[in-house]
């Protein structure tokens, strides 16, 4: 606004760097890295994390490429990675686990990012996509592409985010706007999501016997069809998500505050959390779209993250990489356990992450009390 | 020729906040209702009255929480509406009535997110942010507990840290919404010194309080309103009656002088005989 005043406010901090000598205090437990007058900070312990959980994806994507029913020794895995070896092998490699792999990480990713996102806009751990019924929806119209189509396959990828965005427009609807902190949101979107549900069971209950179990298998998500024409695009739309999202996350680190104080701060509250929420649903649905609406990871990376973090740090990108680093042992897990059967990935998230989140949760509870 | 618009630019400069027939209403409530005032920079205006007259909500229109139905707010002659938030956050300060934040947070990362609207996505930090900061921290003397949590902090420390938030954000105008509400009254005092002390540097101070004691004493532009109107506003000695005191709250009242620097001192006795029929 007023040029004469922003000099003004220059000339009083002037005058305090005279008066005020010692400068002892830097930001503390903080990484700053610079680069020309570009500053990025960030909390020490997000930033070792950060490097740990993209050394623990790296472990696990090797352990989902060289496990399954088939093991490959790390000789002939690295005979593979130079274009050699058996041909049987590259193709079980490059061609099967390779696109599973990289659907099961942009899975979670997606689910993670999702749930960071919708957990901070409420201020609520309880807040997911799947609480919401956001990957119900996203669900419903996927398969309601299966009863339609002729072919009796489930609709195309971009089915789900658009399933993701109706539920969160027709969530928005009935609870009368957004409000303060998503809050009706949430309310309405837990009622919404046993209906969508019942909406999907039926869908499911009208198909034939044998595509019944395919399909109820698919919903508690799947890797197993992934391939690279379906992966790409979904994948652009998922960065550019992803890229908006950090961007949002800088205003959206505020909403600990109260919506007074966010506003005060300079920042137009209700158009972050309208954003936020936007992303959120987008980026649910591409990971439903992706991989099936695996369930778990939405909820429990983020909060997961939190215990590890400092309470002012959102760690969206930490919870992204453990989202998914969870999809991708889960689903090597179930790949491995009753070989040659498989346990779908959802199921195996949840067995292993509902005792694990609990842990956590009271462990946290014992150190408060 | 260059003097005298230098000195009239300087006595423009001087009024920080004009706000013209204002008028705010929550749906069919009309909360604030065609309030004129004029805010000078270098002063603490305080305004007084009772629960539900819109003060509050008078001061978050200033910081362009809620959009007037009529009248506008300038700051430094510009309509706080035409600009955009982040330029607002730049010249004007908010400390809510109860604000939060998270109690493991540390009081020097609480402090830090005053700098937020001088800041920017890859403009996270700076020496101007540390500056601020560091300011902030020795006016309001909460430099020893900057590695302390929130929750281990009394109800003094913990307002003082709020204050040096606002501080950090380093705006020309503050407000503060009821900021010793919650403290005692040694600790209202330091609140109270801090904020003249702050608008002695030359900032404009606006604050809301519920005690007319201190309000008297601290403000050097006292404000009352009722129903969403400004009854009177002026020096407190020259506005503070007993009359006053009756039309703002129904009570009967002695107004004495303070024996040192008369001060007013409002003793209240009852409730207006009509209330208590």
């Amino acid at each position: 606004m007023s040029r004469s005043h922003s000099v003004a406010t220059k000339d009083t901090g002037r005058a305090g760097r005279q008066r005020l000598k010692s400068t002892n205090i830097k930001k503390i437990d903080c990484v700053c890295l610079h680069f020309a007058q570009w500053t990025v900070s960030f909390s020490k312990r997000a930033f070792y994390l950060h490097l740990l959980l993209w050394l623990l994806l790296l472990v696990a994507s090797l352990f989902t490429l060289m496990q399954g029913s088939v093991a490959i020794s790390f000789g002939d895995f690295w005979l593979l990675c130079q274009g050699a070896g058996q041909s049987a092998h590259q193709l079980l490699v490059w061609d099967i686990r390779w696109p599973r792999l990289l659907a099961g990480v942009l899975t979670g990713v997606a689910l993670a990012a999702a749930g960071t996102l919708l957990q901070q806009i409420t201020q609520n751990r309880l807040s997911s996509p799947e609480v919401l019924g956001v990957n119900e929806g996203a669900t419903f119209l996927l398969l309601l592409g299966l009863l339609l189509s002729p072919l009796n396959i489930l609709g195309p990828w971009w089915l789900a985010p658009l399933g993701a965005v109706l539920v969160g427009i027709i969530l928005a609807f009935l609870a009368g706007g957004i409000g303060g902190r998503g809050y009706q949101i949430l309310l309405v979107g837990v009622a919404l999501a046993y209906f969508t549900r019942a909406l999907n069971d039926l869908v499911i209950s009208r198909a034939t016997a044998q595509h019944a179990s395919a399909v109820h298998s698919w919903t508690l998500g799947n890797l197993a069809n992934s391939d690279y024409t379906e992966l790409m695009p979904a994948s652009l739309l998922l960065m550019l998500c992803l890229v908006s999202a950090f961007g949002v996350a800088w205003h959206l680190r505020l909403f600990m505050f109260t919506e007074p104080h966010v506003q005060s701060l300079g920042v137009n509250a209700r158009q972050v959390q309208f954003m936020a929420l936007a992303l959120a649903l987008v980026m649910a649905g591409l990971g439903v779209g992706i991989g099936g609406p695996i369930s778990f990871v939405a909820i429990a990376a983020p909060i997961l993250i939190s215990r590890w973090l400092p309470p002012h740090v959102l760690g969206l990108g930490n919870s992204c990489l453990l989202g998914g680093i969870l999809v991708i042992v889960a689903d090597t897990l179930g790949r491995i356990v009753l070989a040659p059967n498989e346990i779908p990935v959802g199921v195996v998230t949840s067995l292993l992450g509902g005792p694990f989140l609990l842990w956590v949760l009271l462990q946290e509870k014992e150190v408060k009390r | 020729m260059g003097f005298v618009a230098g000195k009239g630019s300087k006595t423009l400069m001087a009024v920080a906040i004009h706000v013209e027939q204002l008028q705010v209403s929550y749906g069919d409530y009309l909360a604030v209702n065609n309030v004129d005032l004029q805010l000078k920079a270098g002063e603490v205006t305080v305004i007084v009255g009772p629960n539900g007259c819109g003060k509050s909500t008078l001061l978050q229109s200033m910081a362009r929480l809620h959009r007037p139905q009529q009248g506008r707010v300038l700051v430094n002659r510009h309509d706080i509406w035409q600009a955009r938030p982040v330029q607002v956050a730049k010249q004007l300060a908010l400390l809510p009535q109860t604000p939060e934040a998270p109690g493991e947070m540390s009081v020097l990362t609480l402090i830090q997110f005053g700098r937020h609207p001088h800041q920017g996505l890859f403009r996270q930090w700076s020496s101007d942010d540390e500056q601020a900061v560091q300011e902030a921290m020795a006016k309001t003397g909460v430099t020893d507990l900057a590695t302390r949590s929130l929750h281990a902090l009394s109800g003094g420390q913990r307002q003082r840290c709020w204050l040096a938030m606002v501080l950090a954000q380093q705006t020309p105008v503050v407000l503060l919404d009821e900021p010793t509400s919650m403290l005692d009254p040694g600790h209202q005092l330091e609140v109270l010194q801090l904020v003249k002390g702050l608008a002695r540097q030359g900032k404009a101070m606006v604050l809301v309080l519920h005690d007319l004691i201190a309000a008297a004493r601290f403000a050097d532009h006292l404000v009352a309103m009722r129903a969403g109107s400004v009854i009177a506003s002026g020096a407190p000695r020259e506005i503070l009656t007993s009359e006053l005191v009756r039309q703002l709250y129904d009570i009967e009242a002695d107004i004495l002088l303070s024996p040192d620097d008369e001060v007013p001192v409002v003793v209240a006795k009852a409730l207006t005989a009509r209330e208590v029929a």
